[in-house]
């Protein structure tokens, strides 16, 4: 860790739809991007810093996470303030609907945010893991790009994992 | 990176990396049913298999077929998990890397010895081995040098499972081939091994050719943990384990007689006295099984506990089975003497009366596992003193016949329950409206199994208006009064139960099933259904109409059906065919995700039979006739000499 006293410095963070967040330091460098942005640039003038891919409802949550796990990291590492740690990601996790889940994910990743990135990557496997093929197809959003014949190939490759999940089956 | 707007959701805004970082936490049903959905996936899915770490597929037997597409060249497999079925010794290529650390093989009948040869020479890194039923099909066998070359090849090995009959093909040279096994060993679990062999192999002094002051090597130095399954636990054995195994914290040892065992072949107050010579121990389990014959643990009585007890003061879990002669004295000694005693197991604990219960509060116990099967004398005040221990996690009360309605205000009272099983007891529907107030939305499994008083109204009063429900598991076999109106009600309730059981309940019939195969969960599943078993064995409405609603695409996720196969042949096998991933069984055998962990055999049984049999031996069979001991001495002789 840097020999700096601990500074009360605070930044500025500029979401997409340019509402501006004022952090402390110690939380805007949890912000990958961010940290690599003042590493490269250390003399960076106070300006509000840009995130053109991240909504402000999507920057202030993930504000609010990294704040938390700061602080908690500050108390101790016992097993009570990790089952703390985790009852908030669970909490987290649970109060967004499908949609808003995989935005927080693209913005986690964009800002690379490592610890945040492999909970919430977690949270979507859990929600597509054995759900039906039309499922998962909803919840990505994805075209099915198979052509017939195509598809029924890979459902007969994979026939034992889904077994009749679909209607359209038999 | 496209910028613009951040609310519309397209596939290409994922990253590749990030979708296949997403897939690699999946299981690989999950994996495979992604490919599906487009190419994109597909190839991910595929590209995944490269360097996925760990493979389990234990729901079903996959074919070589299935298998070899998704085992590509992996150097990153480090765990793997099977159920070999469907595979043979030709797999042996395909599934034994040198990158495995963990190795999990269910059901490997058609595998000779070469498996365990093969991974000793494959699979030098590997730290934890599972095989089971290794060449229980006619024709194969095992070699004394398979074993000799797994136990020298895997030198890292410190989790070693052998759930197979060792006795069948290993007596020659066995105690010299263990002497091999890695040093880092500190589990070992064996499927069947007979007590000689046990004693023979951690006894000092085995071998000709030993000086008057050598030092024998001890074997196994590092186990800490052993599990067997023997003929007789025998004072001999019992005391040559505790000696030998200085590091043992973890002994359960489970026996199943074929014949009354002889006093030297038996365990008695003395053998008790031996346990836990190093101290080390925490967890104990010593079990006569009922599989073969009636039989009990005659020879221990409360002295033996007591004495027990005596060594035993950092125990933290210990299970008897088979103890009848064994009185409050002696179960109440060994709540008293363990302060550290979390996990409680007496079965066939015919003298246990509630007077063990009665100080319960007094000693500074926090049970979490509790289980008093077929302890007969217990009453509803014994619950009620035991639920002083709130953090009951699981209870199971099968076969306490005198349990009933009062017992069940105080376990409702138990916040943190998660199994509760009261099979065969005495309770009403009006009972379980407690378990309604109390602890039903923290349950996980519930059993009723032979709870005669119950009818279709329990259903209704379980789970009417209950929401976000965790069961998962529901036991109503042997219900008379259990009709298609309660599985109507239960199918209404929506609760997302996987394992449903039926078995011989007499007014069940094909509506119960259709009412089953319509059950909406949760907005994903078209057709309903969460089950993943249901048993229907021997239920009195079921006709061939009900395999019209077992067939695809009903019961989407059903991997185990239990059915009465006297019923249509043909039609069973049909089904069979239009879903060759279920298992079906037809004979009354129970069904389970996990039957190698097996229960041991007096539940297999038609619950009215054992009851009358308990009752005959109870009456009779406290002083053994000369006669009879004679005899049985006789026909062991026969045997053994074989």
């Amino acid at each position: 860790m840097s020999t700096v006293p601990v500074n009360t410095n605070k930044i500025t963070l500029r979401a997409a739809d340019n509402l501006d967040f004022e952090v402390d330091e110690a939380v805007a460098m949890e912000l990958g991007t961010v940290k690599t942005f003042f590493d490269e640039n250390p003399d960076a003038s106070d300006d509000p810093i840009p995130l053109p891919n991240v909504s402000s409802k999507c920057l202030s949550t993930i504000i609010d996470y990294c704040k938390f796990h700061l602080a908690l990291r500050a108390r101790d590492h016992s097993s009570a303030v990790e089952n703390e740690g985790k009852a908030y990601d669970d909490d987290l996790v649970k109060t967004l609907d499908n949609d808003s889940l995989i935005q927080l994910v693209l913005a986690v990743n964009y800002l690379n945010i490592k610890d945040m990135l492999d909970m919430l990557n977690q949270g979507v496997a859990d929600r597509i893991e054995n759900k039906s093929v039309e499922y998962v197809r909803k919840f990505f959003g994805i075209e099915n790009d198979y052509t017939p014949e195509e598809e029924a190939e890979a459902r007969a490759q994979y026939q034992w994992a889904f077994e009749g999940l679909d209607p359209d089956e038999d | 990176m496209a910028s613009g707007s951040v609310e519309s959701l397209a596939l290409d805004q994922l990253p590749t990396a990030l979708l296949a970082t997403i897939m690699t936490k999946l299981d690989i049903s999950s994996i495979c049913s992604m490919a599906v959905t487009c190419r994109t996936f597909n190839s991910c899915a595929s590209h995944i298999l490269s360097f996925l770490p760990n493979f389990h597929i234990l729901e079903i037997s996959p074919s070589m077929g299935l298998m070899k597409p998704l085992l590509p060249p992996n150097p990153y497999l480090k765990s793997l998990k099977l159920d070999c079925g469907q595979l043979n010794d030709s797999s042996v290529e395909l599934l034994l890397r040198p990158s495995l650390q963990e190795l999990c093989l269910h059901n490997c009948s058609d595998f000779s010895g070469k498996l365990l040869s093969e991974i000793g020479s494959r699979c030098k890194d590997i730290r934890s081995l599972y095989l089971g039923s290794v060449a229980e099909k006619r024709g194969r066998a095992i070699l004394i040098s398979d074993l000799e070359e797994l136990l020298g090849g895997c030198t890292q090995l410190e989790e070693l499972y052998l759930m197979f009959d060792l006795s069948l093909f290993l007596r020659h040279n066995f105690a010299r081939v263990w002497a091999l096994a890695s040093e880092k060993l500190t589990s070992l679990e064996i499927g069947y091994i007979s007590s000689v062999m046990v004693t023979e192999l951690l006894s000092p002094n085995v071998g000709p050719h030993l000086y008057p002051n050598q030092i024998q090597p001890s074997i196994l130095p590092g186990i800490q943990k052993l599990l067997l399954a023997v003929d007789y636990i025998t004072d001999t054995m019992v005391s040559t384990i505790s000696r030998g195994l200085a590091l043992l914290t973890h002994l359960e040892l489970r026996d199943a007689p074929l014949i009354e065992p002889r006093v030297t072949f038996d365990l008695t107050n003395s053998g008790l006295q031996q346990i836990n010579q190093h101290g080390r121990l925490k967890h104990l389990s010593l079990i006569r099984s009922q599989e073969f014959l009636s039989t009990y643990f005659k020879r221990v009585n409360d002295l033996g506990i007591l004495l027990m007890a005596d060594n035993c003061a950092n125990m933290e879990s210990i299970c008897l089975g088979g103890f009848c002669r064994v009185t409050d004295t002696g179960f109440k000694t060994l709540l008293h003497s363990c302060s550290s005693l979390y996990k409680l197991k007496v079965c066939h604990g015919s003298q246990l009366t509630d007077l063990v219960f009665h100080d319960i509060a007094a000693t500074s116990l926090s049970l979490t596992h509790v289980s008093f099967r077929w302890c007969n004398l217990l009453t509803n005040h014994a619950i009620r003193s035991l639920v002083c221990n709130t953090g009951l996690k699981v209870l199971d009360l099968r076969g306490c016949k005198n349990l009933g309605d009062e017992a069940l205000p105080a376990i409702s009272s138990l916040r943190e329950l998660k199994m509760l099983q009261l099979d065969n007891s005495d309770i009403t529907d009006g009972g379980m409206a407690y378990l309604r107030h109390g602890i039903i939305s923290s349950l996980i499994s519930l059993s009723v199994r032979g709870c005669k008083k119950l009818t279709d109204k329990c259903i209704s009063v379980l789970f009417d208006g209950s929401s976000k429900l965790e069961l998962q598991e529901l036991d109503l076999s042997n219900l008379p009064n259990l009709s298609d109106n309660g599985v109507l009600a239960l199918a209404k309730s929506q609760v997302p139960i996987s394992e449903l059981r039926l078995r011989q309940c007499p007014l069940i019939g094909d509506t119960s099933v259709m009412a089953l195969a319509s059950m909406r969960v949760d907005d994903d599943r078209g057709h309903g259904s969460s089950l993943r078993l249901l048993d229907l064995y021997n239920c009195g409405g079921i006709t061939q109409l009900s395999f019209r609603w077992l067939k695809k695409p009903y019961f989407p996720r059903l991997r185990w059906l239990g059915v009465m196969g006297s019923l249509n042949r043909d039609i069973v096998d049909a089904l069979a065919r239009n879903r060759p991933y279920l298992h079906v069984a037809c004979n009354g055998e129970e069904l389970g995700t996990d039957p190698w962990n097996n229960i041991d055999g007096s539940y297999m049984h038609d619950y009215e039979e054992l009851d009358e049999l308990e009752q005959w031996l109870q009456e009779g069979e406290w002083e053994s006739d000369d006669e009879e001991m004679e005899a049985a001495e006789e026909a062991e002789d026969v045997v053994m000499g074989s």
